[in-house]
């Protein structure tokens, strides 16, 4: 009794990951196909997208945009989000709640939605296929992300050391570098990666506000594969697993050992 | 010189002169807070404490002890009222800038710091130089009897360790004013009473005026030059420890400090009163005559075999009695005594021969008139 229902939760769980990892499973292996076109599973074999990858400028360039992009993206959304979630967690005022309840409002909203309105927005503005509508539109979607992590991880600081450390005689600056932040430090490394992550992967708002002039990774992507069938589109897939992967690795490593620092 | 008198010395002789600040003496006037919601949490509290002594706020659990620490600590705005130390109005200074040492009742180790480094975060806030730093840290880990814990994390402590780390943490910058919300009541019997002994004696060596929190009467009474009790948010009563246990000024105080019969009664005249079918005498009372309450100390109450009525002394109040129960408690034995209408309980010391009492055996309690006190019901 025990042993099969065992093996049946194996199963379970082994298919639920296969279901998870099908499309590296597939991707990975097509990456590495010499044939013209997209077959699974491929007829022969070599490193030939990948070499072409590097030559291709339009993918190049929105690689650079995406990259610096979600750099930027990141710094940004933590610098407006941490303040935020600070003075709503620290101070008690009237209309508290709904501040919360508008930072992250975005978050309820559907993409489509954001990314229309967002659209209409930025034709009056001029912001349409620029570098800062992309920043602008980003934040949008992850600073809410941002202000709920740091939020949450705010509440769940031991009660009163802030205090405490007031009581020693340190100033309210004082208190939130050497207590406040430290603390905040794996919500602060959480919301920083995923940040990252949101805005590198984002689509569907991207595709409302890129042009011809400038696009990102995955919009480029988009494009690329409405007009063409290659196995190049493969090797810059596997690419993107490999570098989101790095970065939660990062987190996980930090988190790991801000842990084992004692958080 | 022992370690503990070296530890924490006002003046030691390598650090600058009047680096130490003074000792506050601490007043309140009036203090009142007021939670959103308009009902009291603390009410007018009044209270003069000079330099050098240590006051206990006494009070059951949410009498509003911890919210007359927080004021005083700079914490928690007050309602309206002013808190002077050494005549200085300080109601308005931020708590960083009060120089006063604050043990919170949940410790608030700084769980990301090593022992140490809690330690010695309030001497760095002082600018104190590094070599001295690490001294007065291991000096005061010592005093708290934690010697080489210092590179310890908080979380890997029992919750009486972090309590002294807490205690070692506010006593290291010299405060003020130092402030204790019930630090002890995470120790076990025989180390509070270690730990008890240890803070007078480092209070009291070095002349800090402090406050500290409790709701352990026998804590109050043994430890504090002034002990106030507090109820519902106002100061019932501030006075000496004898004060607070040989006169009380309520029924509160009276039921609250020590074990205490409370016995409905008549008053009769200003020191007479009816206490079921006898009349007695009392400590003397302005109570008008009618229904009042009488408070009696158990142990106060003598019990003495039937036979030796003749003995009696008439400055004495006696009745006679039937052992309902007797409990034995170790250092003391309880006895529930019938006198006639109203149960008295009875305490007497448990020492070789004693009295040789069961349930059922007619006994004479006696007490004094000054021990029988009436309070307005
Ligand atoms: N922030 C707050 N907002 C509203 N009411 C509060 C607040 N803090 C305390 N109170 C109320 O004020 C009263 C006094 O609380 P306080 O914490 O001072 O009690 P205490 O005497 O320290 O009790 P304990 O012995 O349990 O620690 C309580 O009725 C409590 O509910
Ligand atoms: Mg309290």
């Amino acid at each position: 009794m025990v042993g099969s229902t065992t093996v049946g939760f194996r199963v379970l769980v082994t298919g639920l990951y296969l279901f998870l990892l099908a499309p590296i499973l597939i991707v990975v292996p097509l990456s590495f196909s010499d044939d013209n076109i997209l077959t699974f599973p491929p007829t022969s074999w070599g490193v030939r997208w990948y070499a072409q990858m590097f030559e291709h400028q339009a993918l190049v360039n929105a690689f650079q945009v995406s990259l610096s992009l979600a750099a930027i993206v990141t710094v940004l959304s933590l610098a407006a989000g941490i303040p935020a979630a600070y003075a709503l967690h620290r101070f008690r005022f009237r209309g508290r709640d709904a501040l919360m309840n508008l930072f992250t409002a975005p978050l309820l909203l559907p993409s489509i939605v954001l990314g229309l309105s967002i659209l209409l927005v930025f034709v009056k503005l001029q912001l349409l296929a620029t570098f800062v509508g992309l920043v602008v539109a980003h934040l949008i979607v992850t600073t809410p992300y941002v202000v709920r992590i740091m939020s949450t991880a705010l509440t769940t600081l031991p009660p009163s050391v802030e205090e405490a450390a007031t009581m020693l005689g340190a100033s309210p600056l004082v208190v939130f570098r050497r207590v406040t932040l430290p603390l905040m430090m794996p919500g602060l490394v959480a919301s920083a990666a995923l940040s990252f992550l949101l805005s590198f992967d984002e689509v569907v708002i991207s595709l409302f506000i890129t042009g011809p002039h400038i696009t990102t990774l995955p919009v480029e992507i988009f494009n690329y594969v409405e007009s063409r069938t290659d196995p190049l589109i493969a090797a810059v897939s596997v690419v993107l697993v490999a570098a989101t992967l790095l970065v939660v690795l990062l987190v996980e490593r930090s988190l790991g050992l801000s842990k084992a620092m004692g958080k | 010189m022992t370690l503990a008198q070296r530890t924490l010395d006002p003046r030691p002789a390598h650090s600058a002169p009047a680096a130490r600040p003074e000792r506050g003496h601490l007043r309140l006037e009036g203090v009142t807070k007021r939670f959103a919601g308009d009902v009291n949490a603390v009410s007018d509290v009044n209270l003069d404490l000079e330099r050098g002594k240590l006051l206990g706020l006494l009070g059951p659990s949410g009498c509003g002890k911890t919210t007359t620490l927080r004021m005083i600590a700079g914490l928690l705005p007050i309602t309206s009222g002013r808190i002077l130390v050494d005549d200085d109005d300080i109601s308005l200074r931020p708590p960083h800038q009060r120089d006063f040492g604050l043990v919170f009742q949940n410790y608030a180790l700084f769980p990301h710091m090593t022992v140490a480094e809690n330690v010695a975060f309030g001497l760095d806030m002082r600018r104190v130089p590094k070599a001295e730093a690490r001294r007065r840290v291991a000096e005061a880990l010592e005093l708290v009897r934690l010697p080489g814990y210092g590179e310890r994390k908080p979380r890997e402590m029992s919750g009486g360790q972090q309590q002294r780390v807490a205690l070692a943490r506010a006593l290291v910058i010299n405060p003020r004013i130092l402030l204790l919300d019930e630090p002890l009541s995470n120790l076990d019997a025989k180390l509070r009473d270690e730990m008890r002994r240890e803070i007078r004696e480092i209070q009291q060596r070095l002349g800090i005026t402090t406050v500290f929190v409790t709701h352990d009467q026998v804590e109050a009474l043994t430890m504090c030059d002034v002990v106030g009790v507090m109820s519902g948010g106002r100061l019932a009563q501030i006075g000496t420890p004898e004060d607070i246990y040989e006169r009380p000024a309520s029924l509160f105080v009276a039921d609250f400090v020590g074990r205490t019969n409370i016995l409905d009664c008549e008053v009769l005249n200003g020191h007479r009163v009816r206490l079921g079918d006898g009349v007695y005498s009392c400590a003397a009372t302005t109570i008008r005559p009618g229904k009042a309450k009488v408070a009696i100390r158990p142990h106060r109450i003598n019990l003495t075999p039937h036979r030796d009525r003749a003995l009696l002394s008439t400055s004495t109040n006696s009745a006679e009695g039937r052992v309902l129960r007797t409990t034995y408690v170790g250092d003391i034995v309880q006895y529930d005594i019938d006198i006639g209408g109203p149960t008295l309980q009875v305490e007497t010391p448990t020492h070789g021969r004693g009295l040789a009492v069961a349930v059922g055996d007619k006994l004479l309690c006696e007490w004094r008139p000054d021990d029988m006190l009436v309070f307005e019901r």
